[in-house]
C-alpha cells in the first residue's frame, strides 16, 4: 500500500508535500559529485516551489561512505551519494561486475549506452531487494595509476610495486595478477602512506587523485583505464514509495538532471586536471594500444572467474553483449 | 557471576593481544612481498570487541569516568541516594542499548549487509553490542543489589 | 532539540553519572522524543565512532607503554633522561614535552601521545618532587601538538575540504607547531624557576654514556619507531602495534621482567584502559551526530561566517566557536563541516588559507584537552588517577598558555606562513 493521501489539496505544485529531505555525501566542495548534489538541491527546491527543502551533508559528515549508505538503510538519511562498490556489500554483489577490470572500452558514451540498456535496469531492480531506491548511475571516471619513480605502461612496469588498494578481493586478485603487491591501505592513511613510502603506487580516478592532493606524493601518473568507478545516488525505498507520485516525479527527474550536469563536469574537469597535474609535479602518461592489450588478456579470465554467482554471470553475458564482445 | 567476570577478563586480554600480533603479521608480509586482505578488518573488529566488553568490564569495577562532584560531597543516605539514582540510570541505558541494538541486529540479518574485507554479515559484528548491553546490566543490577547490602560503598567511592 | 540535547547531557554528567552513558543516554532520548528517527541509529554511530583503523593505535600505544612499564624499558628510558636533563630547572618537565613533541608529531594520535608519553613521564615527575597539579596539567596538553606537527590527519581533512596544498600545511604546520611546543617549553622553564621546581646534580660524562648503555634495548623504541614510519616499513598506526610488541619482547626475553602471568595482567588492564577511552570516542560520536543532522554546527559557523566583518573580530570569534563547538564533536567532524562553510568569508576578509588551516587545526588540538569532555582528560585520568577537581586547576594553567600561544599563531600569520613561503615560493 502506497501512501498517495498526504497531498495538500488547492496547493500551487499538484499534490506535493511539505518537508525536508537529508541528502547526504561523501565529497569536499567543489567535486563534481557535491556539485550534482547542490544542483540536485537547487531542482528539487525550484521544481517544487519551496515546499520541499533539501538538507546537504556533504563530506562524510555523518559518518563513513558505508555507515551513510546503512543510515539509509535504515532511513535516518533519506538519501546518500554512495560509491556503487559500497553498495555491492549490501547484498547486491552482482554489482560488482560493473568494476570489473578492463570490462569497459575506453569511450565513455559507451558505457552510458550499456547502462540505460538491461544490464543497467536489471543491476537499479535489483537493488529494490536491499530497500534502496537507485536512479542511476553517476560517473566518477576512469581510474588510473600514479606511481613514484617510473611510470606504469604496462604490466611489467607493475611488478614489485606496492600498489594501495582498497580492500576488495577483487581489486587485490586484479593486482596480484598483474604481478604486482596489493596493498590495503585506509583512506585516511593514503597520503601519509604514499609520502614515507609504505606504498608507491595507488590507483583511483582524476578527480580523486585531485582532490586528495595526491600529486604531491607521486611523480607518474598513468592514464590506464583500467576500470571506471561509479557513484549513485540511492534512497531508501519505503520512503520513496511512500511520496505522492508527483514529488517522486520531481526527484527523479532532478536526480537525472543533477546526474547529467555532473558527468558532464567530471568529463571537463578530467581534461582540465591533465593539463594541471603536469606543473603540479605530476607527469602524465598514456598507455599505448599495446600494452592495453597486454592488461586486457591477463583480465578477461578474471571476468569469468569473478562472476561466481547466476546473477554475475547474467550481468556480465548483458554487458558483453551490448558491448559486442564474443565470449 | 564469578564465570561471567572470568570469560570476559581473558576475552578482552586476549583480543587486544592479537589484534596486536596481527598487526605484525600484517607488516611482516608485506614487507615479504605479500599483504593479507583481511587482517585490517579484523583488527579493527577485535578492539571493537574489546571496547564493547571492556564496557561492562570497567562498569563492573567502578572506572568509567564520571564527573563524581555531587555524589563526592555528600555523605550517607544522600549520597546512597544520588548512587543508587547514576546506577538506575545505567540500568535503564543498558537497557535502552539492549533494545535498539538487538534492532540493528535484526535489521541487518534481514537486510544481508556483509563487511567489505571479510564478507562477513555485519549483524555478526554488530552481535557484540546487545550482549555488552545485558552485560552492562548485570554490572549495573549488581551494583545496586551491592549498594542496598550496604556493602562496597567505600570501594565505590576510591 | 539541541537545547534538550546539551541541557539532558550536562544533568546527567553534573549528577554524576559516567560520562559515556550521559553522551548515549541524551542522544538516545533527544531522538526517540524530538525526532521521527529511530534510535538505532544513535547504536550504529557508537559503532561507527570506533570503526576507525587510525583510531587502532590508541589501544596498541596503551599497550606499549604499559609493556615498558612493566617490561622495564621506561625505567632505563628515565634514567637516560634524568642523566642528560636532571640538573636543569624544570628539565624532566621539559623532557616531557620534547618527548611529547616527537613522538606526537610522528603518530599524530594526540591522545595516544598522552598515553604513552604521560604513562612514562608522570611517575617520574612525581618521583622528583614536581607537584601533582603540575604534572598532570602538563602530561595532559602534551599531545595537542601532535595534530599540528606533520604529519597529521587532521591537517589533510583540512586541506582537502578547502582544496589547500597538503604539502605547504605540513611545513605550516612544522613552523606553527614548533612555535607552539617552545612557547610551552619557555612556561614550564621560566614556571619551574619561578616556583623553584627540584632539580638533580649534573651527571658526567661517564655516566650518561652508562645510562645510554643501559638504556640500549629500550631506546630502541623512539628509534623503530621514527625509523620504521620515515622509510615506510610501516604507517603510524602499525607502528604503534610493533612497539607494543617489541616492549612485550624486550620485558620478556632480554630484561626479563615480563612472564606469562604479567603478560596476562598487563593485556588486561591495557584493555581495560583502551575500552574505557575508546567508548567515550564511540559515545561521543553518537553525540556529534545528533548535533550536525540538528545542524548546530551549521548555524554556528554561518552566523560567524556573516557577523564579523573584520579579520580580528572574525579570527577572535571563530576561535571561540571552535572552542565550543570542539567540545561536543570530534576534530574531524568539525573540520569537515565548519571549514567548508568559513572558508569563503576568510578569503574575503583576506585571511590566507594556510594560515586559517593551521589556526583550526590549532584550535580543534587544543579542544582535545579543554574541559569538560577534553578526551586527553579522560586518557591521563587512566595515568593519574586523580579526580576530575584534582586535575582542573593544573589543566586550567596549561589552557591559559595555550589560549595565549593560540592568539599569538592566530594573529601573526608569519609564524605559519614562513615555512611554505621558504620553500614554494
Ligand atoms: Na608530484
Ligand atoms: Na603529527
Amino acid at each position: 500500500g502506497k501512501k498517495t493521501t498526504s497531498a495538500e489539496p488547492g496547493s500551487g505544485s499538484g499534490g506535493i508535500e511539505k518537508m525536508t529531505i537529508k541528502l547526504a555525501g561523501m565529497t569536499p566542495p567543489g567535486h563534481p559529485l557535491t556539485v550534482g548534489a547542490e544542483k540536485f538541491k537547487e531542482l528539487v527546491e525550484q521544481k517544487t516551489d519551496g515546499k520541499v527543502t533539501v538538507e546537504l551533508y556533504p563530506n562524510l559528515q555523518l559518518g563513513s561512505i558505508r555507515e551513510q549508505t546503512e543510515q539509509v538503510q535504515i532511513g535516518t538519511v533519506h538519501m546518500t551519494q554512495t560509491l556503487l562498490s559500497t553498495v555491492t556489500s549490501f547484498n547486491a554483489e552482482a554489482l560488482q561486475v560493473f568494476e570489473y577490470p578492463f570490462l569497459w572500452p575506453n569511450d565513455e558514451e559507451k558505457i552510458w549506452q550499456v547502462l540505460s540498456g538491461d544490464a543497467g535496469k536489471t543491476a537499479l531492480k535489483g537493488l529494490e531487494n536491499s530497500r534502496f531506491k537507485g536512479f542511476g548511475f553517476w560517473a566518477g571516471g576512469f581510474k588510473s595509476m600514479t606511481s613514484k619513480g617510473k611510470p606504469i605502461l604496462s604490466p611489467d612496469d607493475l611488478k614489485g610495486t606496492k600498489m594501495r588498494v582498497i580492500p576488495s578481493e577483487i581489486l587485490i586478485k586484479t593486482f596480484e595478477t598483474y604481478g604486482s603487491n596489493p596493498v590495503p591501505i585506509e583512506f585516511a592513511e593514503l597520503y601519509n602512506a604514499l609520502q614515507q613510502g609504505v606504498v608507491n603506487a595507488q590507483e583511483n580516478p582524476l578527480e580523486t587523485i585531485n582532490s586528495n592532493k595526491l600529486y604531491e606524493v607521486q611523480d607518474h601518473l598513468s592514464i590506464t583505464d583500467h576500470g571506471y568507478q561509479f557513484y549513485m545516488i540511492v534512497a531508501n525505498l519505503d520512503w520513496f514509495n511512500g511520496l505522492s507520485p508527483e514529488l517522486q516525479k520531481v526527484l527523479t527527474e532532478a536526480e537525472e538532471e543533477a546526474r547529467m550536469a555532473a558527468r558532464e563536469l567530471t568529463q571537463q574537469m578530467a581534461a582540465k586536471r591533465l593539463e594541471e597535474f603536469p606543473k603540479l609535479g605530476l607527469e602524465v602518461h598514456k598507455i599505448s594500444e599495446e600494452d592495453r592489450e597486454k592488461f586486457v588478456k591477463l583480465s578477461l579470465p578474471l571476468h569469468k572467474e569473478f562472476s561466481n554467482t547466476p546473477e554475475k554471470k547474467e550481468l556480465l553475458e548483458m554487458v558483453y553483449k551490448d558491448l559486442g564482445i564474443k565470449q | 557471576m564469578k564465570i561471567i567476570d572470568r570469560i570476559e577478563n581473558v576475552f578482552i586480554s586476549v583480543s587486544i593481544l592479537i589484534a596486536t600480533l596481527l598487526v605484525i603479521v600484517n607488516v611482516v608480509l608485506r614487507v615479504m612481498g605479500s599483504g593479507l586482505t583481511w587482517s585490517e578488518e579484523l583488527i579493527r573488529y577485535f578492539l571493537i570487541w574489546v571496547t564493547f566488553v571492556g564496557m561492562s568490564t570497567c562498569a563492573r569495577d567502578n572506572e568509567h569516568m564520571s564527573i563524581e562532584f555531587i555524589p563526592q560531597m555528600l555523605k550517607g543516605t544522600a549520597q546512597k541516594i544520588v548512587l543508587a539514582i547514576i546506577y538506575a540510570v545505567g540500568l535503564v541505558f543498558s537497557i535502552l542499548l539492549i533494545w535498539y541494538s538487538y534492532q540493528l541486529v535484526n535489521f541487518s540479518l534481514q537486510t544481508g549487509q556483509v563487511t567489505s574485507g571479510l564478507g562477513i554479515p555485519i549483524s555478526v559484528i554488530y552481535f557484540i553490542i546487545p550482549i555488552s548491553g545485558i552485560l552492562v546490566a548485570i554490572r549495573y543490577l549488581q551494583q545496586l543489589i551491592k549498594l542496598f547490602s550496604n556493602k562496597g560503598l567505600e570501594n565505590t567511592l576510591n | 532539540m539541541v537545547v534538550a540535547l546539551i541541557g539532558l547531557l550536562f544533568a546527567m554528567l553534573l549528577f554524576g553519572v559516567p560520562i559515556y552513558i550521559s553522551l548515549i543516554f541524551s542522544t538516545f532520548i533527544t531522538l526517540a522524543l524530538f525526532t521521527d528517527v529511530n534510535s538505532m541509529v544513535a547504536v550504529q554511530r557508537v559503532f561507527g565512532g570506533i570503526d576507525k583503523f587510525v583510531l587502532m593505535a590508541l589501544p596498541f600505544f596503551i599497550l606499549a607503554a604499559n609493556a615498558m612499564d612493566v617490561g622495564g624499558l621506561s625505567k632505563r628510558i628515565l634514567n637516560f633522561a634524568r642523566a642528560l636533563v636532571g640538573h636543569l630547572y624544570g628539565g624532566m618537565a621539559m623532557a616531557t614535552q620534547i618527548a611529547a613533541m616527537f613522538f606526537g608529531a610522528l603518530s599524530g594520535s594526540s591522545p595516544a601521545t598522552v598515553v604513552a608519553i604521560g604513562r612514562i613521564m608522570y611517575p617520574e615527575l612525581l618521583n622528583q618532587g614536581y607537584p601533582k597539579k603540575f604534572a598532570s596539567g602538563l602530561i595532559i596538553q602534551s599531545g595537542a601538538v601532535s595534530l599540528v606537527i606533520p604529519p597529521s590527519i587532521t591537517i589533510i581533512l583540512y586541506a582537502s575540504a578547502t582544496n589547500t596544498s597538503v604539502g605547504s600545511l605540513f611545513l605550516a604546520g612544522l613552523g606553527a607547531g614548533l612555535f607552539f611546543g617552545g612557547f610551552i617549553l619557555l612556561f614550564i622553564y621560566l614556571y619551574a624557576r619561578y616556583k623553584n621546581f627540584p632539580k638533580g646534580k649534573r651527571s658526567s660524562a661517564k655516566e650518561i654514556w652508562k645510562a645510554i648503555k643501559d638504556a640500549s634495548w629500550s631506546l630502541a623504541v623512539p628509534i623503530i619507531i621514527i625509523g620504521g614510519i620515515s622509510f615506510g616499513i610501516f604507517t603510524p598506526t602499525e607502528a604503534a602495534g610493533v612497539s607494543a610488541i617489541y616492549a612485550i619482547f624486550v620485558g620478556m626475553f632480554v630484561y626479563k621482567e615480563i612472564d606469562g602471568k604479567k603478560l596476562y595482567k598487563l593485556c588486561f588492564d591495557s584493555a581495560k584502559t583502551s575500552a574505557q577511552v575508546l567508548i567515550l570516542v564511540a559515545a561521543a560520536s553518537a553525540f556529534g551526530w545528533a548535533l550536525t543532522v540538528a545542524q548546530a554546527p551549521q548555524m554556528l559557523a554561518g552566523f560567524v561566517a556573516e557577523t564579523f566583518t573584520s579579520q580580528w573580530t572574525f579570527l577572535i570569534f571563530l576561535n571561540l566557536m571552535l572552542l565550543v563547538i570542539g567540545m561536543f564533536v570530534d576534530s574531524t567532524i568539525a573540520l569537515v563541516v565548519i571549514a567548508p562553510l568559513i572558508l569563503a568569508s576568510a578569503l574575503g576578509l583576506g585571511i590566507d588559507p594556510i594560515h586559517l588551516g593551521i589556526v583550526m587545526v590549532l584550535n580543534l588540538a587544543i579542544g582535545t584537552f579543554t574541559p569538560p569532555f577534553g578526551l586527553n582528560i579522560f586518557v591521563a585520568n587512566s595515568i593519574t588517577r586523580l579526580k576530575m577537581n584534582e586535575m582542573l586547576p593544573g589543566i586550567m594553567q596549561f589552557l591559559w598558555v595555550s589560549l595565549i600561544g593560540l592568539l599569538i599563531v592566530t594573529f601573526i600569520p608569519f609564524i605559519s606562513t614562513i615555512l611554505p613561503e621558504l620553500i614554494y615560493g
